[in-house]
């Protein structure tokens, strides 16, 4: 317990803020890069605003299996800061974690800041799913 | 060699999603096996038995080798040790997600910066 269960990364991208921004939020650029797997198909639907919802279907292919990531905006303020929750659709005890973007212009670069917090850690999945914990306490001893 | 996929967070809370595929990886933990090995004591067919050992694979949760004919698994348990590792796995995943945002955001770049051609 005590462990730090959220994580921040920090990246520049060589775009304007406006684009960098926009690319997080409109559903055919999203549709671009989001995509975990080249040949994977993306589902995604989007109501960009606070309160709204959106909802990304990745379809694998190959096993026909999709997962599912979904949330709720919190915080949009165009072009420097999007906060959104985010929670897996098939995973049964995924908790809702927190997404808080932030886009610092660089004058024609841009200094994008992820925050991913509240994330689950096996221990926490456990408590919700016994299958889990059955799993991970025999991976555990495995290594 | 052992290849070994990019292996997402959400791939992995995928593959662990199922209970066959738990299954699977509770049986290589007493060591290699091969697929038909594998199957065994499911009641599914081979080739549904092959399409869990693929989004086990590509989660980066096993590895397979090849003398042969016959392929052998085995388990890599390494992601899944500690919360640490847990974290580790989330980062990946949205590291893969810049990487890609950062060649979209180069594409779209170049596009604006050429002469407009006909649409």
């Amino acid at each position: 317990m005590g462990e730090d269960t959220s994580l921040k990364m920090t990246r520049v991208f060589n775009a304007p803020r406006d684009l960098v921004f926009k690319a997080w939020v409109e559903v055919e650029q999203m549709k671009r890069w989001f995509c975990p797997y080249d040949h994977w198909a993306l589902e995604i639907t989007n109501d960009p605003r606070v309160g709204g919802a959106y909802r990304i279907v990745m379809k694998n292919p190959d096993t026909k299996e999709n997962h599912i990531v979904r949330g709720v905006y919190r915080e949009i303020r165009a072009p420097e800061r999007l906060i959104f929750t985010w929670q897996s659709e098939i995973i049964a005890g995924f908790p809702e974690t927190l997404v808080t973007l932030e886009f610092r212009d660089l004058g024609g670069k841009t200094e994008l800041t992820l925050t991913h917090e509240a994330l689950p850690t096996p221990e926490l999945l456990d408590k919700h799913t016994h299958g889990w914990n059955l799993c991970l306490a025999r991976l555990a001893k495995a290594v | 060699m052992v290849k070994y996929q990019s292996c997402s967070l959400d791939a992995t809370f995928h593959a662990l999603s199922d209970p066959i595929r738990r299954a699977i990886l509770a049986r290589l933990e007493t060591g290699e096996a091969s697929v038909t090995q594998l199957a065994r004591p499911f009641r599914v067919s081979l080739p549904a038995v092959s399409k869990h050992i693929r989004v086990l694979e590509q989660a980066g949760l096993l590895a397979r080798r090849r003398s042969g004919r016959t392929h052998s698994l085995r388990l890599v348990a390494q992601p899944l040790r500690d919360a640490a590792a847990w974290i580790e796995h989330y980062r990946r995943f949205w590291e893969d997600r810049f990487d890609a945002l950062d060649r979209h955001l180069q594409e779209t770049m170049h596009r604006q910066s050429q002469p407009k051609k006909e649409e």
